[in-house]
This record gives C-alpha cells, structure tokens and sequence, in this order.
C-alpha cells in the first residue's frame, strides 16, 4: 500500500453519504400506513383508501420484497370500508400495511392510535427504513400544538427513516427534506386550527338558539332529534322534559331542602335506593349523551351520587336558563323543577361549609368550657377529637415545644359530669317540657300524612304525564301511556292500603319528670352533641389549674355557683408527660453519688430505678460503687407460686404482689417470668379510670388558691 | 302519749290543715333570703317534698324531745302564712340573731359532708356512721335554738374548739372524723348523749330521715327557663323515648303521644 491509497482511503471514510445516498431504498422494512380522520371518511372516501393500495405497489418498484399482491390488498382495503370484521394489519416480507388508525384524528396520540404507536415502537427499536404515506406528514400528525408532528419527525431523523408519498422520498435527515417535510406539519396545524374556528363558530351559532350543541344533557330532559344525516348521525334540537326522570330530579331536590344539607339529603336518597331508571330503548342513544353516563349503575338504574346530587343543584338549566361558554338564554326550554324549589337548594349547595378537620365530628362534651388557668390570660383547652383528648397549648417557658397540659378526655370528663348532675335538677320544668313535646308531636308527620303527600306525588306525576300526550310521536306516546298505567296502578294500591295506626308510645308529665329526676342514669346514652348543647347552656366555664399531679377543676355554673373538683393526674405512659423537668435533673446529680436507693426512690417519685439510672447515665455522673451482698431470697412455696399466679392474673399491680407477698418487686418479676405467666389482654390494657376528690361547693365565691 | 299541752297527732298527719308544714314551705324562702344564702343551697323544692311527706306529724314529733312542739300552740289561730307580707317575714328573721349563722353552718357543713360521705366505707369499721350523723345533726341544729347552748358549750370544749363559732365546731368535728380519732368522736357523742333531750331528738330525727322514701338535694340547681333549654331536653327526652337511630339522617323518630 502505498501512501496515495492510504490518502485516499482516508477520504473516503470522511466524506459524507450524498442525498441520493440518503434517499436511498429499499431501506430496512417498509410501513404503510393508512389514516383518514372520521369513519364517514372511511365509508365514503374511494381515493384515499384507494391510494394505500397504490403505495404497495411503490413499495415494490422501491424495492421492498413481499408476497402482497396490490389486487389482493385493494380487495382487503374494500372489505375494511364496507365493515367487515377483518384484521387491519397485514405483514409480509418487507412490508407492513397498518390501517387500524383508519377513522381515528390526526390529532390524537400515538397512545390513542395503535397504528401510530406500533410504527413509533417499530421505528425506535431500528426495525423499519422507511414510512409509506398517501399524504405528507398530516397523516402521521394533525397535532394543533406541532409538539406530535415534530416529535415524530425528530425521531425519523435520529433513525435516518425515509418518509415516501407518491410525490418522492425524503429522508428528515437531509436539510432540505426537513424544512419540507417540516412545512407539511405546519400546514396541517394551520388547517385543523382553521377547521376548529369553523367548528366553533357553528357550535356557537347553534347554541345561541338555544339548540344541543354536544354537552352532557342534563337529568330530567332529553334531546329531540329533528332528523338525520346522510352518515347516519342525529340532527338534535332543544332538549325537552323526560317526566320519568324529572320526577326523580324533583324528589332529590325536595329531600335537599327538607334536609338542609348536601351530604345528609345524599345519605337518605341513598338510603331509600332513589334511581334515575334507565332509558328505554326508544330513547337508547341518550344513554352516551346524558351527564347520568357517568354515574354507577346498579339493576335498578343510575345511582345519585354525592357529586350528581350537587350537580343537579347548581343547573341552572334545570329552570330552563340554557348556558354555553358566555350565552345565557332564560326559558329557552321547559324547567324540569319549580323555580322555588331550585332556589332553595341553589342556596344550600351554595352555602359555605365549616371547614377543617373537626366540622363534622361530634363536639366531645365540655367541648369548648375548659380553660387553663396556669397561664397569665387563661388559655381555652383544644379538643383533639379524633384521639379523645385535651391540651393546652405548648408552654414554651416550661420546655420547649411542650404542651401545658395534655391529658385524656376521660380523665376530665368523668369528674367534671359527675360534678355537674350531681347539682343538676330540671324536674321543676318538667310540665314546660312535656307542652314543647305536645306542640311538637302536634306539628309531627305522622305515617297517615305521609301517605298522603306520597298520593298527592302520585297524582301530580301523572297529571305530568298527561300533559306529554299528542306530543305526535307514537313511539313515546306508548312509553308515555305505560307510565301513566303503572302510576295508576300505584295510586289505587297506595289507596286500598289502610291507614297504619301510629305507634306511639304514650308520654306523660310522670314519665318526663321521670327522665328529669334519672337523667344522670341515661346521661350516656345521648349523644355527646346533645350533652354539649346542655353543659354549654348552664355552664359558663371549667377553670383548670394544675401541676404534675393534680388538677384542680372549679366549674363556674351560669347561676353562679362554683364546684371544685380535685383530680389526680394519672402517672401517664405518655413520653411527652414523663420528660424530666430541670428540678429532677439537679436532685438527682446532688444524690446519685452517694444517696441510697430508697431514697432515690422517694425523691423521685413515678421514676423507676431503671429509668433513674439511664438517666444518671445520659448526665454522664457516676455512682460510688459499693460492694452488696445479695443475700440469698427464700424459695418459693407451691402456696407462694399458686399466690402469685391468682394476683397476676387479677387486676393487682407488681409492686402491690411484691408487698402482698413480703417480696422485692424484682423477685416477683422474675417469678412470673419464670413461670410463664400472661395476663389477660382487657386486663393488660385496662383503660385506666380517673380518681378524684369529693366536690366542695364554694358558697360565697371565695377565690380559688392557685396551685 | 303525747305530753300535757300538745295536740295528739297521729302518723300521716291528722293535722288536716298541715298548718306548720305550710307556714314552714313559706316561711323558708325568707329565712335563705336573710342569711344570704343563694338559691341552688338547701332548695325550697327539697323542703316541700320532705316536710310534705313527714308532714305536721311527723315535724311535731322531732320537735317534742326539745320541747319545741309545746310552742306551737299559737298555730292554732295564726292567719295562712300567704297572707303574711314579705316584710313582716325579713323583719322576724332579723330579730333572730341566731340565723345570721346559718349561712356559714352549711357552708361548712357542705366543705365535710362530701369527704365523710366518700370516706366512710373506710371508717367504718372504726366509727358508727349513725353516730356521726347524729351528732352532725345536733352541731348543725343546736346553734339556733336556745337550748342548745350547752350542748355546744360541751361539744366545743370536747373539740377544744371556741362555742362561739359553730361553723368552726362542725369543721373540727369533720376533720376528728376523717382523721379517725375516735377518741375526739365518742368525746362529742358522750357531750351529746349527756343531754339526754338532744339525745331522743336526734334519734327521732334519724327515724323520720330513715322512714322518708325522697332523699333531699342539699344543692340542686335548677336553671332559669329558656326556650333553647326547653327544646336541649325535649330532644333529649325524645332521642331516648324513641331509641333514637342516629346513623340514618331521614329518619325522625318514632311518633310520641302525649297523653
């Protein structure tokens, strides 16, 4: 070899592939892909499908080998514009034909079009060379934002993947071919954002009139066909009323406003099983065209949902008030509710709810009466609801981030109820009460009212009905018919029922005075919602002062008197109670050293010994050693044993056995370890009861000695 | 036998008229009025119901031991007690110096009652309860009746306390009881049991307390009627009575009769 060769060979590595080169087919696998925007167009369209054929025969002058013969892939082309259930995808040798995406928008997603997304598969992992199209990109892409279109022709590039219609070949990768191809997405953008202005203007044309313009249709109404086109698609006029499910609209609505709320009307419709029944088949194409196509079904029909219930309220097309985009048209069509009824529940959707965590559970119940008196400006106590339980708020001059006071609910709630019915009699109101109960039981609806206004419902549903005859339709004139015969036939079921004698359970001026004398018997039964409203109507406020074992609570009543109730803090599990204070801290660096056990013990007390030594551990002071002498326990008796085994399975605490037992709370410890003893769970996790002082009642007010 | 003087009554109440038992229930409001005591202390409901169910009887015979029943003669043609004006009541208890008292015997009296009451399943084994309700009853009573000036005299001296502060008694006798002193107790019971008139008063007392069915409420508040109080216990009363279920909103209980 000589150096001219070496030159030479040099160059031609270097130099680059011309665009012929890059042109160049047959290259890798061919796919032809087929895409025409509607099924109408598939139906229709001779040309289009037509040049998919055509372009298997490009593909073979290219070069591809295959087996296809054009003539056979036409007859196949035929059999997918007439509908025949066939496979859309053929393979053979070198070329794929896809026209799955036939009837699908360019404007959709490879993940909404398999065609698309099988190529962009194929394409990414090398396998095909080049994409036959019967138009330029706009068959690939129709995309309005180009994001699609350029995506796609990014990845053509990358893969020097030719694009081939009947007018050449390009391949994205040459410059020139880019801007062309380029400029085809462009184009395709441009149309289909003029084709939406078209769109749009027409939609918004007709729905000035007041016409169906494609929304979801409102429960209560269907749509009038006013006739058909020549695909096969429904011309749709006004909506107009569907009594079957307006009937349902009306009573949903009438059990908002009797309920006064959303959520509570939601539970009983869905208590009683209210269903908007599903179309017949005479009105079967409602079925993707009304707003209940969103709803769960069951055997019955559409079930009212939380979100359909508030849907409904807040309609305005319900009233006949027609609403599109800015276009607001009242009366343009037959209201579906009376206009006051609508209001009403209008206002109650519309009304603002209590926000946060605790607007909708039970307040607990001296909720909103506990204040803290161990701070300068007395500090109301926050219910924490959800875990049963107080605090103050944290005391950042004690500790930081540590609360003031933090205790279970029980623990105050007990004393102070006991405290509060103990001084608590209403039997001298008992007469006004039992008057409140008779004006109420007066007012009550009783079963027989009831049947009533279910008649009265009755007769005015059928009345509607009526009104819906000679409409000129007889297929709904029969469905009309039948309902108004199946109401009829309700009503006069509903009218040989006999009247259901209420049963009442007699009250009398004994019986209330007797549930005023033992209403601390019954007191837990209520709920604590009740409770509160009672407590918050004769208390003014609990003050609570307190230290680390007890909590003084004085209950100001509204009448002025004052009870105290001294309530012993529980030794609580909680971490957060059991940190040690400073003063802890300083008594046990002054007596680690050298003090003995016991008196460790004593000046610490709701310490154990061995959380006295960590302690002592983590303060890093040392302890002088002293050499003890353990001397030798006693055995244990089988009397000892059986003893110990009846006072650890009972409710009884260690150290009470150790003292029952003459022993150390060690040796008992170890004995049940040994003996494997258990003890049963509602005794292990025995809720722990609150103790507290008798109640002394402060007659003249005197003020109470801080703690 | 009733003694010379002294109307004989029967158990039940012959006294038709139940004249003391209506001059008492009258009467009563004025005498918390003058002592200042408010109204959820010693309510007048308590009062009517027990002197009701003792009836005139059953008060004359507590009475008698102390020979208060004797004095009662002028009942006979006293007017009806409702016809007594308000004035004439406030201006008789002020002549009762004694009264001026009784606010602070009950107060102190309510400051011990709740601690024995808790404390006494402990005691007593070691104290008889009688005997301290006994006695409690003669400290309580003692101070507003002329005789029982030596009573206290003798109580105060076994508690070595001052007889001029009966409060001040009642609290020294609750804390020898609650301390377990028995020998202070059974000192106070001796001083009592020497006045054998105090002694018989006290157990007929005890007898009538025992034989009475309604136990009074020494405190009993009874709010001011408001319409949202009538209807919180309506609802209440209504929730319990229909077994109320809260779980389904539509649901408004049962229908309830009034009769």
């Amino acid at each position: 070899m000589n150096l001219e060769e070496i030159i030479q060979g040099i160059r031609a590595s270097q130099s680059l592939p011309s665009d012929d080169e890059l042109r160049q087919l047959p290259y890798k696998k061919a796919f032809i892909y087929g895409r025409v925007s509607s099924r109408g167009q598939v139906r229709e369209s001779e040309e289009s499908i037509r040049e998919i054929a055509k372009l298997v025969i490009i593909a073979l002058k290219d070069g591809y080998k295959t087996s296809l013969n054009p003539v056979e892939v036409e007859r196949w082309l035929d059999q997918i514009q007439t509908g025949a259930d066939t496979n859309k995808v053929i393979e053979d040798g070198e070329l794929t034909i896809d026209c799955r995406d036939l009837g699908l928008s360019g404007s959709l997603g490879q993940d909404k079009r398999p065609g698309l997304g099988d190529l962009w598969r194929r394409v990414e992992n090398g396998e095909v060379g080049a994409v036959y199209l019967t138009e330029g990109m706009s068959r690939l892409s129709r995309d309005r934002d180009r994001v699609l279109g350029y995506k796609l022709l990014k990845l053509l590039r990358e893969k020097q993947c030719r694009v081939r219609t009947p007018e050449g070949t390009y391949n994205p990768a040459i410059p020139r071919d880019w801007d062309y191809l380029a400029e085809d997405i462009e184009e395709s953008a441009e149309e289909m954002k003029k084709a939406g202005i078209r769109l749009g203007r027409r939609r918004a044309s007709k729905a000035a009139s007041g016409e169906h313009v494609g929304s979801p249709v409102c429960p209560g109404y269907i749509i009038a066909i006013e006739g058909q086109r020549r695909d096969g698609s429904y011309i749709f006029g006004k909506w107009q009323l569907y009594p079957p499910h307006q009937q349902v609209v009306i009573e949903a609505l009438r059990e908002v406003a009797r309920q006064h709320s959303l959520y509570q009307a939601f539970l009983v419709l869905r208590a009683r099983r209210l269903t908007f029944p599903f179309f017949p088949e005479e009105f079967k194409y409602m079925e993707t065209r009304s707003a209940l196509r969103r709803c769960h079904k069951d055997s019955t029909g559409y079930i009212i949902t939380y979100s359909a219930l508030k849907g409904l309220c807040t309609n305005l097309r319900l009233i006949g008030v027609w609403q599109w985009r800015d276009i607001l048209i009242v009366n343009n069509h037959d209201p579906a509710v009376p206009n006051d009824l609508f209001l009403t529940v209008y206002e109650i959707a519309n009304s603002p709810k209590p926000k946060g965590r605790a607007a909708y559970v039970e307040p607990m119940e001296w909720s909103g009466l506990l204040y803290c008196y161990n701070h300068e400006e007395p500090d109301r106590l926050r219910a924490l609801n959800r875990v049963k339980r107080w605090a103050c708020r944290p005391a950042y001059q004690m500790h930081p981030g540590r609360s003031c006071l933090q205790i279970a609910d029980h623990f105050l709630t007990t004393p102070l109820t006991r405290a509060f019915l103990s001084c608590l009699d209403l039997t001298p109101h008992a007469e006004t009460v039992l008057e409140k109960l008779k004006s109420e039981i007066n007012q009550q609806d009783l079963e027989g009212s009831q049947q009533q206004r279910r008649e009265a419902e009755l007769k005015e549903h059928i009345a509607n009905l009526e009104r819906y005859l000679g409409c000129g339709d007889p297929e709904r004139e029969e469905t009309y018919w039948r309902l108004i015969c199946e109401e009829k036939a309700k009503l006069d079921l509903l009218r040989q029922r006999p009247l259901l004698t209420p049963k009442a359970t007699p009250l009398d001026l004994e019986r209330v005075a007797h549930f005023l004398e033992n209403i601390d018997r019954e007191w837990e039964r209520y709920p604590s919602r009740l409770r509160n409203q009672l407590i918050k109507l004769l208390i003014d406020r609990v003050e609570l002062r307190h230290d680390a074992t007890n909590i003084e609570a004085t209950i100001v009543w509204k009448v002025g008197l004052r009870q105290v109730v001294n309530i012993k803090r529980p030794s609580t599990n909680f971490a957060r109670e059991k940190l040690w204070r400073a003063e802890e801290d300083t008594l046990l660096r002054m007596m680690w050293p050298s003090s003995s056990r016991e008196a460790i013990m004593a000046a610490l007390p709701g310490r154990t010994w061995m959380a006295v030594s960590q302690r002592a551990g983590r303060l890093r002071i040392n302890r002088e050693w002293v050499k003890q002498q353990t001397p030798r326990g006693r055995r244990w008796t089988k009397e000892e044993k059986e003893k110990l085994k009846e006072l650890y399975c009972s409710e009884a605490n260690v150290d009470n056995i150790a003292q029952e037992l003459g022993r150390s709370r060690g040796t008992v410890t170890n004995m049940v370890h040994k003996m494997g003893l258990r003890r049963a769970k509602e005794v292990k996790y025995r809720r722990r009861e609150p103790t507290w002082e008798p109640i002394t009642i402060k007659l003249f007010q005197e003020s109470s000695p801080r703690l | 036998m009733a003694p010379k003087g002294e109307k004989e009554v029967s158990s039940g109440g012959s006294m038709a008229e139940q004249t003391l038992t209506r001059w008492l229930k009258t009467g009563y409001p004025h005498i918390k009025a003058g002592c200042g005591l408010p109204p959820w202390v010693l309510p007048e409901r308590s009062l009517s119901r027990v002197t009701e169910e003792v009836g005139d009887a059953g008060i004359l015979k507590v009475g008698r031991p102390l020979g208060l029943a004797g004095g009662l003669d002028w009942l006979k043609e006293a007017p009806d007690p409702a016809t007594v004006s308000p004035e004439a009541w406030q201006e008789a208890v002020k002549q009762r110096q004694s009264l001026s008292q009784f606010g602070r015997c009950i107060g102190a009296f309510l400051k011990i009652a709740d601690t024995i009451t808790a404390g006494l399943p402990l005691i007593r084994s070691r104290i008889d309860p009688m005997v301290v309700c006994r006695s409690l009853a003669v400290l309580l009573f003692a101070p507003f009746i002329d005789q029982g000036k030596a009573v206290l005299a003798e109580v105060a001296s076994a508690l070595s306390s001052d007889g001029g502060e009966p409060s001040q008694l009642i609290l020294s006798y609750g804390e020898a009881v609650m301390r377990e002193d028995i020998v202070m107790v059974e000192k106070v019971n001796q001083s009592i049991v020497k006045y054998s008139a105090w002694q018989e008063w006290a157990l007929a007392l005890q007898e009538e307390v025992l034989r009475c069915r309604y136990t009074p409420r020494v405190i009993a508040v009874t709010p001011p009627l408001s319409a949202k109080l009538v209807s919180v216990v309506a609802t209440m009363i209504k929730e319990g009575h229909d077994e109320f279920r809260r779980d389904y909103p539509g649901y408004s209980g049962k229908p309830v009769l009034a009769q």
